[in-house]
Formats: C-alpha cells, structure tokens, sequence
C-alpha cells in the first residue's frame, strides 16, 4: 500500500499521521459502523473479532435491534447451523463435524477438545440434545467401573461448546434402564418463559438456566416415564408416567421445541402424532397429523423427521425415495390442543431438490436443525448431506469423520443474537 | 472541472479548502442530501460542502459521474435491470479500479458517502472494508479498521479465552 512505503523516515510523522487516521475513523457515525458490521453477519467469526475489537465497537453489536436487522427473527439463518455431535464406534471419541461453511472451521474434533479444562470429563460422553448452542451428553460409565451405585446411576451434563463452559446433573438414581432408548430434550430460559418476564435464574452452582427432561422405561416393559430437572432448583423431579410402554412407539431422536412445548414424534398404529410436553405446566397431549392415506402409497425412504416452521408451526417432513423432493405437511396454528387430539393437516408444501444424487444415495437417517435450513441426511455408506429447505439446494459434508453411530447424531444448532448479546454483555 | 454544456443545469459544489466544482444537477443530486437541498431551494448559488476537503470530493464526483446515466429516476443506486449487462459489467470493473486506494482514502470516501448520502458509494466502500477484513486476525481487523484497542491486557486475555471458537 501506497502508505506503508512512504513512513518509513521520520517515525514521529508516521506517529502523527497515524493519530490522525484513527481520529477519521472515530469520527465515522454510529449508523455508518454499523451498517459496515452488518455487512459481515454471515461471517459470524469475523463479526466477533470486530465486535471485540474496541468497546464502542461491541457496545454498538451488543445491542438487540443491530442484531435482530440482521438475523430477523421469524427467518432462518444457514449459519445457525455449526454441525453435528455423533457418537462413534470408538471408545472415547466422541466427534464433531462441521458443516460447509462452519463458523468452527472445517475440521472434525472431538467433544473433549472444545473443553480442554474438563480433564476426561467429556471423554466418552454420548450427546442427546442439543439446544441454542447447549448440549446435553450422557456421561458413560467406564467399563472398569466397580463402584456398583455408580454403574446404576445416569449421569448428564449440559455443555456449551463455544464457552468451554458444562455443568454436571445430579445423577438420576437407582434406574435400571440404559440410556439407550431415552428421548431428552432440554430447553433454554427463552423456551420456558418466551415473554422474558419473571426469567427464570440458575442455582449459583450452575452457569446458564436450562431444564432437560427425559422420558425412558424404568424397567423393561415398563411405562415410559417423564424425568425433568431445571438448574433453578436442585434435584430431578419425581418421576410421572406418560404412557405405557409399547402403546405408542417414539421415532428415535426425533424432537423439537416450539412455544415452550417439547414435540416427540411418535407412531401410532399407522399413524403419526407428536407427544407434547409443556416446560412449564407439565401438560401432556398427543396430536395426530392427519396425512392423506393415498399419500403412503409414494415411496419414501426413512421415517419422516419433525420441523418447526419460522412462525412455530410444527411440520412433518418426508424426503422422497428418489432424493429429488422433500414433502412438507405442516399443522395449522392453533388446533393442537383443541381437545380431539386431531389436527388438520392443512399446509402441504413440496420442495424441489437442485440436484441430481449419484445413484448410491440411500437415505437412513434424516436429522433437521430448528434455526437453519438444513436437513442433514446421512446414508448407508456414512455420507452426510446437507439439504436447504428454503433453497431446495444440496450441500456434500466433506469433513466426515467415518465410524458414525446413526442412532446418535445431534445437530449442532446456536441462536446468534442471543449469543452474542450474552457473551458481549460480559465483558 | 466539469464544463458547461447547452441545456444542462449546473450546480457549484464548495469544498472547506476553499475549491469548487461545477458539476451537472443531476450528477449532484446522484447524492440524497444534495438533491434533498436542491429541492427545498436551499441551494442558490454554490452548496458548501463540510467536512469533505477536495481531493475526496472530486472523488465523490468523478464516482457520481460515472454512475448517473444508469441510475433510475429516483436515485436509487445503479442497477442491473435498469442497465444492460454490459455495461453494468463496465461499471463493476470500474468500481474495482475505484477503490484501488489506501485505507485512510477510503474511510473519507465512507464518511463523505454517508454524510452525502449516496447509496452505491456506500455499497462499494463498506463491502470492500468488510472483504478485507474478513478471516483476518483480531490485531488485523483492528489495524484495517483503525480502531484502538481500549481492553486492559486482561480484559482482552478473558476475552480470548471464553469465546476460543472465534480466536482459532
């Protein structure tokens, strides 16, 4: 640059002219700064760094209504989507693998590497949920455990990734079951209290409000059972039954959160409904999509997976056999809960694929992140995609890190305003 | 300088250093505060323009020159309808060549943009600022934005260590 090879003489002109150049961009008004930060959003890591970069810079980023202009709510945003936490068939390594254009950068790690004062802590721990950039892990028992109460308890933790903050649950006692066919959710203080009034506060001894709830048998052949614990009290909740066990059959990790409520997809004879559970109340119903009968009749690989559209209606999405496109049915506000347990299925979208699949395409496993646009859809042969389904446009992963547990893939999925309003705000 | 030319009107636009640049009206009003002068009559003879010395403001001019034939009656920035490819291709190029100029440059052209209010100015210098300073450093971002790091050392060590995804 034109100025650097003319400074080097005299350092105390080059000294002066720097004051004055730094004096210009002061002098820049808020409105023009913020309009340059706007520009950089969907490069969330160098959105950061200037935000970081002086206090007026991050005082004008930490603010709600910069953040909301370029995240708007009632949209979703690619970006949300950092990855996938998978369980492996190795011992102890649990991996994280970004998606195109992760903001964590394009290399696979494991779940210990984002917690490097954790000791071992993380070493073998199963992700479950995950939530506004929370993660809920199941802590396994070494194998060469011998302490026999603690081979009987389930012990979790929630971590955040980003901060290399966790917090470990009390453990849930004398359960005999495994984890193995669990259904967990966990929630935010977003979540449990949408309108932000009488926000619920940690214990001192946790680092963020959340509240897991998990539904598993105690026993084999038992009812299923609903667990919750909230980090603003300090013991799990006695445990309530929620229906027995092989009534209805949970189509495995399969959840989302919409309005404070957790939706289960679950299966009925033939049919499709979702279980819901209120944070708050406790309330449980089930509601059924009502899918045309000849609509079977189409082939479709896989279960279908839940979604929540951008105004909170809870959607089903099945992907056709052939890859080429995705059927949306989506439940019309306001009539879950109208007391029939029937919902009509009012919203039927069909979305477009921008691409041909080689012919070895064989879906399995279909995991849909809330805040982003992507379905991540993994085959037989462990190749995960990434489907846009505001685009119809089909993203390889490329950073697969192989031995993939399908069972236990969890999108990895943050809320940036929010993130960034509270990890701004700190300092 | 710009010369007279049968049937246009011209504006005279004063620089604090004392210049002047007669530029055509509809050049000038490329620019929102100076058509919104224009066209409150507040604009007699010459128009003062503060803040900006005069090797920026004939920059400002010579952008606003060359963007006026393919902006639409309402001044908004050029667009890609409005003009054939081509020449919306032409115009990109000589964006690029534009900007071609050193940091200090290029803030003046920021503020005077903004101050002037000239939406495609504003457009170029921003996203060129940003495509700068994308996937740079914390200390590179500070220098491309000139800014002073004003965090106490272990203000900024806190930093660093609870957000570690944005400093790998």
């Amino acid at each position: 640059m034109k100025d650097v090879a003319r400074v080097a003489p005299r350092s105390r002109r080059r000294q002066r002219k720097k004051k004055k150049k730094r004096a210009r961009v002061a002098t820049l008004p808020n409105d023009v700064v913020l309009d340059i930060l706007a520009r950089v959003a969907d490069d969330v890591v160098t959105l950061f760094r200037c935000a970081v970069s002086c206090k007026r810079f991050r005082a004008l980023v930490a603010n709600p209504s910069f953040l909301r202009r370029r995240w708007p709510e009632g949209a979703r945003h690619p970006c949300s989507l950092l990855g996938f936490f998978h369980d492996t068939w190795i011992y102890g390594t649990t991996a994280f693998v970004p998606v195109p254009r992760s903001p964590l950068g394009p290399w696979c790690r494991s779940l210990g590497s984002f917690f490097p004062s954790a000791d071992e802590l993380f070493h073998d721990a199963v992700p479950l949920a995950s939530r506004s950039g929370l993660l809920l892990v199941f802590l396994r028992t070494r194998p060469d455990c011998t302490d026999i109460i603690e081979r009987r308890q389930i012990r979790l933790a929630v971590c955040n990734p980003l901060t290399g903050a966790w917090d470990k649950l009390p453990p849930l006692h004398e359960v005999s079951s495994t984890m193995s066919n669990a259904q967990c959710a966990i929630l935010t203080g977003k979540d449990h209290c949408p309108t932000g009034q009488q926000r619920q506060k940690p214990l001192p001894r946790y680092t963020t409000f959340f509240k897991v709830i998990v539904i598993m048998v105690e026993y084999s052949g038992g009812p299923y059972k609903i667990f919750s614990f909230s980090s603003a009290e300090s013991s799990w909740s006695q445990p309530r039954k929620c229906f027995e066990h092989l009534k209805y059959q949970f189509v495995h990790a399969n959840h989302v959160v919409s309005r404070g409520k957790v939706h289960w997809l679950i299966h009925y004879s033939g049919n499709f409904c979702t279980l819901e559970l209120c944070a708050e109340t406790g309330h449980l119903s089930i509601t059924q999509f009502s899918i045309p009968p000849e609509f079977f009749q189409t082939s479709f690989t896989h279960g279908p997976v839940l979604s929540v559209a951008t105004d909170g209606d809870i959607s089903l999405i099945f992907l056709h056999k052939t890859f080429l496109r995705l059927h949306i049915f989506t439940h019309r506000h306001g009539d879950e809960g109208r007391g029939n347990g029937l919902a009509d299925v009012l919203h039927t979208e069909v979305i477009e694929l921008k691409h041909k699949p080689p012919r070895t395409i064989e879906t399995l496993y279909m995991y849909l992140g809330e805040k982003s646009v992507a379905l991540l859809v993994t085959d037989r042969r462990s190749f995960m995609r990434t489907v846009n389904l505001d685009t119809g446009t089909i993203d390889v992963v490329t950073a697969t890190s192989g031995n993939l547990k399908e069972q236990s893939v969890v999108p990895f999925e943050i809320d940036w305003p929010a993130f960034f309003m509270s990890s701004l705000e700190a300092h | 300088m710009a010369t007279r030319e049968a049937g246009k009107k011209m504006i005279m636009l004063k620089s604090p250093d004392g210049m002047e640049f007669e530029v055509e009206e509809a050049v000038a009003m490329e620019s929102q505060t100076i058509r919104k002068m224009i066209e409150d009559d507040c604009a007699d003879t010459a128009i003062l323009i503060p803040n900006i010395n005069s090797k920026i403001l004939s920059r400002v001019i010579e952008y606003c020159n060359k963007h006026v034939p393919t902006t639409g009656a309402t001044g908004a920035a050029a667009s890609d309808t409005v003009a054939p490819a081509a020449l919306a291709e032409d115009l990109k190029i000589w964006d690029a060549e534009f900007i071609k100029v050193n940091r200090a440059t290029r803030f003046d052209l920021i503020q005077a943009a903004s101050y002037l209010n000239i939406k495609g100015l504003l457009d170029l210098t921003s996203q060129t600022t940003i495509d700068t300073i994308s996937d740079n450093s914390l200390e590179e971002i500070r220098s491309f934005l000139s800014t002073k790091n004003d965090y106490l050392p272990e203000e900024e060590q806190t930093i660093r260590r609870e957000n570690q995804w944005a400093f790998q």
